[in-house]
């Protein structure tokens, strides 16, 4: 009964490393569990549009409300996250709307990346720029381009951290290659 | 996983109930706390929601009604010239039970209002008249579905 009881306190400590988005991994220490599908609202710090991000291209956010576990503030407001386009296409003549699919990757949190997850689908949208030209019939048309799409600066984005990732705080935040907790 | 079997250790014990499953798909049932409008909302500002009934599984409330939620604008379209209709579509995100997070899905329609039942993706809403704002008042129903398998304990975590 006693080992019953000490392998389940055991288990216990470790179980509340992982298991869940609010737990400190242990008390007094700065070793801590970000347990997966944590949320993570993120902005994005300049304008990604089809006129010119192509697929591949990657593109900056910044953390934009703090992540805290256990009361603490793990991962803080400004904390750099980036994204990368994954489809785009620019808007073309006729009211052609662009589309654009992007996905999170990962947050920079000091030396540790921690992978996160989300998409985003967007398309422009409205009557874009209008030219105006003569046809070869003599008659005015106008021509109207589609608008490009685009994730504006100070969008906000939401992605979940993709698995459980631990990380040491101190000195540097930096994340062990396994998601067990280190012994005390 | 691990608490998983932690709480299933303590069941045996006799202290708590085991974990309860959430299994992807679950019907949440959602409503808006807050009216909306595509002429003054913004894609990616969040929305609160709340759960409009308790979620059962095997006859045990796993979300007690009038949990909270969140959610987010997904697009947001005012009106444009041409009697292009204004449009919002909202996407259900997450809701946190204890130290859990459940992942939601939403619907996926083109209709000014979101009739009952209607199943998964994110929520968009048109007016039917054409250069009409897209409008959803608080209250309004947001399907939604579990979208990841998440485990829940029953057990209240040690002080």
């Amino acid at each position: 009964m006693g080992f019953g009881h000490g392998l389940i306190a055991g288990l216990s400590a470790l179980a509340l490393a992982g298991s869940g988005s609010d737990e400190i991994a242990n008390s007094g220490s700065e070793s801590i569990v970000i347990k997966q599908d944590t949320p993570v609202e993120l902005m994005a710090t300049a304008e990604v549009t089809t006129a010119t991000a192509k697929p591949g291209t990657v593109f900056k956010l910044r953390v934009n409300r703090a992540v805290l576990i256990g009361g603490k503030t793990i991962i803080p407001v400004g904390t750099l996250a980036f994204g990368e386009v994954t489809a785009a296409k620019d808007a073309g003549g006729l009211g052609k709307s662009g589309k654009m699919t992007a996905r999170l990757l990962r947050i920079q949190l000091g030396d540790a990346a921690i992978p996160i997850e989300g998409t985003v689908d967007t398309k422009g949208s409205g009557a874009g720029s209008a030219g105006v030209a003569v046809l070869a019939t003599g008659l005015m048309g106008v021509f109207h381009r589609g608008n490009n799409a685009k994730i504006k600066a100070g969008e906000i984005l939401t992605g979940f951290v993709s698995e459980d990732v631990a990380i040491d705080l101190l000195p540097t935040p930096h994340r062990h290659t396994s998601t067990a907790v280190p012994a005390q | 996983m691990i608490a998983a079997f932690v709480a299933v250790m303590l069941a045996m014990d006799g202290n708590c109930p085991p974990p309860l499953t959430l299994p992807a798909g679950l019907a949440i049932p959602l409503v808006t706390l807050a009216p909306l409008s595509s002429k003054t909302a913004h894609t990616g500002d969040p929305i609160d929601l709340v759960t409009s009934d308790d979620v059962v599984v095997d006859g045990t409330i796993a979300i007690p009604k009038g949990s909270a939620a969140h959610g987010q604008v997904a697009e947001a379209r005012s009106t444009g010239g041409l009697g292009v209709n204004g449009k919002l579509t909202l996407r259900p995100l997450y809701l946190t039970l204890g130290d859990t997070t459940v992942r939601l899905t939403g619907s996926t329609i083109a209709k000014r209002e979101v009739p009952a039942g209607t199943a998964i993706g994110m929520v968009t809403l048109t007016p039917v008249l054409s250069g009409a704002t897209a409008t959803v008042g608080a209250q309004t129903v947001i399907p939604a579905a579990v979208l990841k398998t998440v485990m829940i304990a029953q057990c209240p975590k040690p002080n």
